[in-house]
């Protein structure tokens, strides 16, 4: 065969059967690496759901606008019930507005799940406060008189405490008063 | 002041052979001689600017028909590997004293990580055209600076190889007085804009 | 001359080591090895694209041609590497993935594989190719970890795998410094110098026993003639 076309010839069916194999290659691992990426981005929402299938992005009431929640994410089961929702707000603490306390707070079956705290400023009572409430548990999270007061009595903090607890009531009601 | 944040962690703050790692079998083996290391430091600049245009462009070409995933790595290094062929070629006809004083050099240029690393940097949606020019110039110029500073190192090492313990005589030397280097410029590391 | 497979596998793995002797393949060698499971991990990267791309190019040399032999071999090769870091990147632990990063892909450049397949798979059989691949990843292996054995060890003060530590110095003890760039250079040329030495005499005694072979042998052919 004539080697002008003998050599482009044999390069074309190496680079297609290397394209091939790579292809087939892709086929078997994209969906998995896809799928471990969105689980990274979105770790921050799987500390709260860890059994979620995926998230949703949803509608800010503008109560919750006014009660310093920046954002609101709905966890979703893999038939796409609602198992959750993830709220995350900015309050102003003791430190001052130059840094609020941010947190996020997810909220399921009408009770107070976890608080994660993602930045604050706070010192002394108030950094108290921070530490205790990340870890808190459920029923200290939930509390049957008033959040603030009863958060205040087991933390010192007054002004932090508050501002976080207004916070999460309103969230609490914006939950129960919506899709479930 | 990003083309300049760019280009100062590309020359200094992350140095590509002093702090990533890259381009390191040239660096050992070519820097003994300053004319050598000179020549191979601009031919290098020449490479990777020109490759970075290209597969700038490929890579664009690829994502839009979404198979850059697996097909970028195998595209890219024909293309340099093409490239460094026909530099070759043109070097030969037109400019041959570059040619002759590059030598075996200038083949190796495809199997220098530094090329094929800065092409897949680019594919990053951080860079635009322009951004990825500054950072396609910027890399090499930091490798020509690290390796002009390490000839200049190793002419001396080589001049008093008597004084250096046998053991430690050619490279084994020279890697730790890279490690002195890669030290000194940890400095810069610190800088931030 | 026909080699020994035995013969063959040293070669690579001591006589000709790519990251002590012959100095090619070094940016791995620096770059991941802040701590033994990297550079594990990567050892066996290489180990997957060597063997196979020994073994591929050597089955088909008699039909690629030789003009292009050179793309081909970088299709290849290019082919193999993508192909480990796909599979890696879904199958094996993100952690390790992420502190190996673009390493695995610039494996396509590291300078053994392409020299392996022109210098040694293109001109020998099969099974030759097999061991020479062997012999040059293993001795790729024996630089990564014991890099990576002092740096982690010096680094770190632990050794660890798979979230499991053992903790060989006290941690207030450990030097940082090794687990930075400029660590890594000062360990690879201690351990070049150490390895240049160990070959050294290694050498001399083969060339002792060498030499004593041949003047037993000349002892025995003067007896007989005698």
């Amino acid at each position: 065969m004539n080697k002008m076309i003998k050599l482009p010839l044999f390069l074309g069916v190496v680079g297609g059967l290397c394209g091939g194999l790579l292809a087939a290659t892709n086929y078997l691992t994209h969906d998995k690496i896809v799928a471990d990426a969105e689980k990274r981005a979105n770790a921050a929402l799987y500390v709260h759901f860890a059994d979620a299938a995926k998230f949703e992005d949803a509608t800010l009431s503008d109560t919750l606008t006014a009660a310093s929640v920046t954002g609101k994410k709905n966890a979703l089961t893999s038939d796409n019930n609602v198992m959750g929702s993830i709220y995350f707000c900015s309050v102003v603490g003791y430190a001052g507005k130059s840094t609020p306390i941010e947190f996020s707070v997810s909220i399921a079956s009408g009770n107070v799940k976890k608080i994660v705290v993602t930045g604050s400023g706070e010192s002394a009572a108030g950094a108290k406060f921070i530490s205790w409430v990340g870890e808190a548990s459920e029923a200290d999270l939930n509390p049957t008189g008033s959040r603030a007061d009863t958060w205040k009595a087991t933390t010192g903090s007054s002004i932090s405490t508050k501002a976080v607890a207004i916070a999460v009531d309103a969230c609490l009601a914006d939950y129960q008063g919506g899709t479930k | 002041m990003q083309v300049f944040s760019i280009a100062f962690a590309a020359l200094l703050g992350s140095n590509i052979i002093l702090s990533r790692f890259l381009g390191i079998c040239s660096f050992l083996g070519v820097s003994k001689n300053r004319k050598n290391a000179l020549g191979m430091s601009i031919a290098l600049i020449v490479v990777v600017m020109l490759s970075a245009i290209i597969c700038y462009g490929l890579g664009a070409l690829l994502t839009l028909l979404g198979m850059q995933d697996y097909l970028q790595l195998v595209v890219f290094i024909l293309v340099i590997a093409s490239f460094v062929q026909l530099l070759e070629f043109f070097l030969k006809k037109f400019i041959p004293s570059l040619y002759k004083a590059l030598g075996v050099y200038l083949p190796l240029i495809t199997t220098n990580c530094v090329v094929l690393q800065v092409c897949l940097d680019i594919m990053s949606p951080d860079y635009n055209f322009g951004t990825m020019l500054v950072y396609a110039f910027a890399v090499p110029a930091g490798y020509c600076l690290v390796m002009m500073l390490f000839s200049f190192i190793r002419t001396r090492l080589e001049l008093n190889n008597a004084d250096t313990p046998k053991a430690f005589q050619g490279n084994a030397i020279a890697l730790i007085a890279a490690g002195l280097m890669a030290m000194a410029f940890v400095a810069f590391s610190g800088f931030a804009f | 001359m026909k080699k020994s497979k035995l013969s063959i596998f040293m070669n690579g793995f001591i006589y000709e080591n790519p990251a002590f002797v012959i100095f090619l393949g070094m940016c791995p060698v620096l770059g991941t090895t802040t701590s033994v499971e990297n550079g594990v991990y990567m050892s066996l990267c290489v180990l997957f694209v060597l063997l196979l791309s020994n073994t591929v190019i050597s089955a088909l040399r008699k039909i690629i041609p030789d003009e292009i032999r050179l793309p081909v071999y970088i299709i290849l090769i290019a082919t193999l590497v993508s192909v480990v870091d796909m599979l890696f990147h879904a199958y094996l632990d993100y952690g390790i993935y992420q502190s190996l990063g673009s390493f695995i892909s610039l494996i396509v450049v590291n300078c053994i594989i392409l020299g392996r397949a022109e210098e040694f798979a293109n001109k020998n059989t099969v099974v030759d190719s097999i061991f020479d691949a062997l012999g040059y990843a293993a001795g790729f292996a024996l630089a990564l970890i014991s890099v990576s054995f002092f740096r982690e060890v010096l680094g770190t003060g632990k050794l660890s795998w798979a979230g499991n530590s053992v903790t060989i110095i006290p941690e207030d003890y450990a030097i940082k410094l090794f687990q930075r760039p400029a660590g890594a250079f000062i360990v690879l040329g201690c351990i070049v110098a150490l390895y240049s030495v160990i070959l050294r005499l290694v050498n001399e005694n083969k060339e002792k026993k060498a030499a004593l072979k041949a003047a037993q042998e000349k002892a025995v052919s003067t007896a007989e003639v005698k």
